[in-house]
């Protein structure tokens, strides 16, 4: 989610030296991490899938079949940046760290103990310079009145840590349950999503230079969770709705007046250059899905293309990612319940990916089903996509 | 002894006499002190649908330790413990959910028209004289409409009043135990006159429960303590009784209950911090009249109001949102009215009336005021010749749902209905036959039919409720033999077999329609085949010397039958052991009582689809038990100690809750 839209399109970066001899780094993806929260009241822990591009197999359980012990309950996010892997475990009050490649474990921070003991249930990371950035719901504080009435704060933090030391270099108030985060030219945009009820959600900017803070507050923005960037400040935010009348979608808030425009119907977005990725499941008036479009939209064209319409609900979605190196799309699903003919969140899921196709200026043109991953079995309770992306280097 | 068989007759003289039928035939009035074991055997036995029955000698003999051991001791029941002194404990029997399950104390149903179900871990046996557990419908046919009402009954019946002379008399009692737990008790009761008594009763527990446990995290172990986990209980009781002549009786009762806990919540592997409290308190004022005409006619009228305030509060929870309270208040009346025109015939009709309401303080929980008018009447007949008994009842249950104050709001999720109003008719058919003329041998079958309404959190809870729903309908079978073989003068025993099926429809589950928002409908239906068996012996060597037996074993396949085309089709139903014993063995001497007995269930699925890696494993839980009683003069002690999981067996009944280790208790009481 820390993919800037417009700024950085292309990873690529090279570099000439004296000796005539010139080398390119390349990113290159290796494999797609899915984050599974696991179901707790199932006695489902939390797990780690893992689908290795060349072999397009999935590996289930990964983060324990390495470590030996299990992530725990209800893990979130989890987010790669450099060589290494952060998983923020909701349920447990962690942060995970491990080795990228390897899944190993280089440390397990126990988030209340070390950040600070108002840092409970982390849930959203992201990354910038030599920091990881990491939201916390928080913990609730009360002060009482002369007569004892109580006022409660609920307000929630982001940590931001070193990535090497792993220290926490700063921390920052937040609004009601922080979900998504993202920091883009020194100032850190929180989705302060308020857990759906709709009294005082916003987002954060936090300037990270100077800890002063303002607020953005939209009728329409009611329970944003995911939030990101453009060069010119632009924010992509994604907003649950409340459930009810207000729906879930894509809204873009104007850096210059914080104007609120609603993009696309979305349960969830992920983004790749000018592209911002999402899907809608409609229901009927019996809560049961009619279909589930699969959509984009573009930041230059600002029109939305969906490129998969599935009437038959062959996917069950529960979330989405872009591979950030060749901008591959993939959908997590839940599956159904044979008895109850509803989503079953306690039973593997499936993974399902569609190869795309970019115009030469990173704009989508086509996706289609990969078939060789199209429906492979993930863990229970699919939540976050991170990339295994690392760099190769080519001289010549 | 002699105290107990003493109170015991009390008991069955004063309070049977009129809640039990063949009690008319004057059958009771007739006891003799040895007889006192045998009748409660002898209930047992002849019951025409099954029934267990525990007094304060059999819990003693078994070396009950609290309600929850009490409950695993009896075959056919599934007991839900989270653990620890402050931990919820709810009971299912065969299969059937725990609010299939009705609870009566002192003949007085309770109710929790919230959740549907009676957490259990509200009441220590301290001021109990019996615990029986009826499963659907037998012979004690002058009950109310309301213990009618549900597939099985847990009967909690607290010590009676005396009768017989005017001195007071003081029980007190200390019971201190492992975890931090102290808990007094201070009985106070007395005969004014031989037609007036009273009885007080002060309980007080304070438990801190910050027991150790191990959990099993891949191939390592976190250990680590309960934490957030202190409970403070108080429970008081005023009783009185008024019987100014044989054939009448007034009865009342003022009970207030407290407890102030916090809930330590589920066990992670990496934290334990949790800032969960729950404050629940009961009070309640309950009267019964009994009147009886000759031996042909006899009323018994119940009224009852109860008021429970629960209040939830997460000061972890930002902006403290999930904090709740809630309040119920029920307003009960029945009356039962018994016929007995023959030596074989004998009819009942009984009518009650009950009003049930809630409200709560969340916008996200409990939005409005609902409330439910109940309306039940039954009418039973019995027929009695020789070697038969046959029962038979139909109840008659109406259902008027409603809700008021509903806030006016432009919110499309708010529950505005009222949930459906219900009618229905239930029959149930019991008998047993004696089988042999001299032996105490006794077939019986049972059917019942019955049903139970969504709770008002199925119905009215924030995105969860639904109005829509449908009753859950059950049906039970049952067929048993009974035997008690005259073996000699020191050596009796009893044994108990019974087999069912019994089937849910229209289960009321919570299905998703997405991860944030779930919603109760009526899908499912529930299979269940068992067995049941129950055994008592009991050896007197000579004067001094004497063992006791007792075992109980459950086999239970409780399968999920809800679409033949599905994997889980078949399937155990979550938490359900197939297989439940316990046992006990107690040696009465001279010099100190000494009981050893053993719980356990085998393994468990925490969910519906069995998935990989989840099963709860199996477990036994042995306890040994100490006790000796000194009497001199009008002076009674008894000194009592326990050790609970002998072996400090690891497990947990429900995921990621661990039971306690190894640990102590021990008790002192004095009765004066």
């Amino acid at each position: 989610m820390a993919v800037l839209l417009m700024g950085a399109a292309m990873f690529t970066a090279c570099d000439d030296n004296d000796n005539e001899q010139h080398e390119y780094i390349v990113p290159v993806t290796k494999g797609a991490f899915l984050v599974c929260s696991g179901n707790m009241s199932s006695n489902i822990d939390g797990s780690v899938s893992y689908l290795d591009y060349t072999s397009n197999q999935v590996a289930n359980k990964q983060f324990q079949a390495q470590n030996g012990r299990s992530l725990g309950g209800t893990p979130n996010d989890a987010l790669v940046y450099g060589s290494k892997m952060y998983i923020a475990v909701t349920g447990e009050n962690t942060l995970e760290v491990v080795d990228a490649k390897t899944l190993k474990s280089l440390r397990q921070i126990k988030t209340n103990v070390t950040f600070g003991e108002g840092c409970l249930k982390p849930r959203h990371l992201t990354a910038s310079g030599d920091k990881v950035y990491i939201s916390f719901y928080g913990k609730s504080e009360s002060s009482y009145d002369e007569n004892w009435n109580a006022t409660t704060k609920g307000n929630g933090y982001v940590v931001a840590i070193d990535t090497t030391t792993f220290t926490r270099q700063g921390i920052y108030e937040a609004g009601s349950f922080p979900e998504g985060i993202s920091v883009a030219d020194k100032k850190l945009y929180v989705c302060n999503s308020d857990y759906a009820a709709c009294t005082k959600p916003s987002i954060s900017i936090i300037d990270l230079t100077t800890g002063s803070g303002s607020l953005i507050k939209n009728d329409n923005i009611v329970n944003p969770q995911k939030i990101v960037l453009t060069a010119a400040g632009d924010m992509y935010v994604l907003d649950f709705g409340n459930y009810g009348d207000k729906k879930s979608g894509v809204y873009k808030i104007s850096a210059k007046n914080n104007e609120v425009t609603r993009l696309m119907d979305a349960n969830d977005m992920d983004c790749i250059g000018s592209n911002i990725f999402g899907y809608y499941t409609e229901f009927d008036a019996s809560y049961k899905p009619v279909k589930t479009t699969y959509q984009v939209y573009n930041l230059l064209s600002q029109g939305t293309s969906t490129f998969y319409t599935d009437t038959n609900n062959e996917i069950i979605p529960a979330c989405i990612g872009v591979d950030p190196v060749v901008g591959t799309v993939f959908i997590a699903s839940n599956v159904k319940n044979a008895d109850t003919d509803k989503t079953d969140y306690k039973a593997n899921s499936k993974i399902f990916m569609f190869n795309v196709e970019y115009s030469q200026h990173g704009v989508f043109v086509s996706a289609s089903k990969n078939a060789k991953v199209w429906g492979a079995t993930a863990g229970v309770g699919p939540c976050a996509f991170a990339f295994n992306v690392t760099t190769n280097v080519i001289k010549y | 002894m002699k105290k107990f068989n003493l109170s015991i007759i009390a008991m069955l003289v004063s309070v049977s006499a009129m809640a039990q039928t063949d009690t008319i035939t004057s059958r009771v009035h007739q006891l003799k002190e040895v007889t006192v074991t045998k009748s409660q055997r002898k209930r047992m036995l002849t019951s025409t649908a099954p029934l267990q029955m525990m007094d304060r000698k059999d819990m003693l003999t078994m070396g009950v330790t609290d309600m929850a051991d009490a409950l695993h001791r009896m075959s056919g029941v599934t007991l839900r413990d989270y653990g620890g002194a402050g931990g919820m404990k709810t009971v299912a029997v065969r299969g059937f959910g725990a609010k299939h399950t009705g609870v009566s104390y002192d003949g007085v149903m309770l109710s929790d028209c919230q959740s549907g179900e009676i957490d259990l871990s509200r009441y220590s046996l301290d001021n109990v004289a019996k615990l029986s557990l009826v499963i659907g419908d037998n012979d004690d046919i002058f009950i109310p409409a309301r213990q009618a009402a549900s597939s099985a009954v847990l009967n909690i019946q607290t010590l009676p009043l005396p009768s017989d002379e005017r001195k007071p008399h003081l029980t007190s009692q200390l019971k201190m135990g492992s975890f931090g737990y102290v808990s007094p008790y201070l009985r106070y009761e007395q005969s004014f006159s031989k037609a007036f008594a009273v009885s007080a009763v002060a309980e007080y527990i304070y438990a801190e429960n910050d027991y150790p446990y191990e959990i099993r995290n891949v191939k390592t172990v976190t250990k680590d303590r309960r934490t957030n986990s202190l409970m403070s209980s108080g429970h008081g009781e005023l009783n009185f009784s008024w019987q100014p002549h044989a054939t009448n009786r007034l009865t009342g009762k003022i009970y207030y209950y407290d407890n102030s806990r916090q809930l330590p919540g589920i066990v992670h592997y990496y934290t334990n911090v949790s800032g969960e409290t729950l404050h629940d308190r009961n009070f309640f004022v309950q009267a019964g009249y009994q009147k009886r005409w000759g031996n042909t006619w006899a009323l018994k009228t119940i009224a009852k109001v109860n008021w429970y305030e629960s209040i939830y509060h997460d000061k972890l929870m930002p902006g403290a949102v999930n904090d709740a309270s809630y309040w119920q208040r029920e307003y009960y009346a029945s009356a039962a009215l018994l016929f007995v025109p023959t030596k074989h015939w004998a009819m009942d009709y009984s009518a009650d009336y009950s009003f049930n309401n809630l409200n709560g303080s969340s916008w996200r929980a409990i939005i409005g005021h609902p409330f439910r008018h109940s309306i039940l009447q039954s009418v039973t007949v019995k027929y009695q010749t020789g070697r038969w008994v046959m029962t038979g009842k139909l109840l008659h249950s109406l259902f008027i749902n409603r809700q008021k104050n509903v806030e006016q709001t432009d919110r499309t999720d708010v529950q505005i209905n009222s949930a459906r109003n219900m009618r229905r008719l239930s029959p149930s058919l019991s008998l047993s036959y004696k089988l042999l003329e001299d032996e105490e041998l006794f077939l019986r079958a049972s059917y019942k039919n019955i049903f139970r309404s969504p709770t008002f959190n199925e119905s009215y809870y924030y995105h969860y409720g639904s109005t829509e729903l449908n009753p859950e309908l059950t049906d039970q079978w049952n067929i048993g033999v009974t035997y008690s073989p005259h073996l000699s003068r020191y050596t009796t025993a009893m044994f108990m077999f019974d087999s069912y099926i019994n089937k849910v429809k229209d289960m009321i589950v919570a299905v998703p329609y997405n991860m944030f928002v779930w919603t109760c409908i009526n899908v499912g239906n529930v299979r269940s085949i068992g067995i049941d068996a129950t055994m008592q012996v009991e050896h007197q060597f000579n004067k001094a010397h004497g063992l006791m037996l007792s075992g109980s074993y459950s086999l239970q396949k409780v399968q999920n039958r809800t679409n033949p085309e599905s994997p889980n089709y078949n399937k155990q139903i979550a938490y359900m052991p197939q297989h439940t014993a316990s046992g006990s063995v107690a040696y009465e001497n001279p010099w100190i009582n000494l009981i050893l007995h053993a719980t356990g269930m085998s393994s468990r699925w925490p969910n519906n689809e069995h998935y990989p890696s989840t099963m709860i494993e199996g477990y036994v839980d042995f306890g040994l038990t100490a006790y000796k009683q000194i009497h001199f003069g009008n002076h009674h002690v008894e000194i009592r100690g326990d050790i609970k999981n002998l072996f400090n067996k690891q497990y947990c009944i429900v995921a990621h809750y661990p039971m306690p280790g190894r640990s102590w208790m021990i008790s002192i009481n004095y009765k004066l």
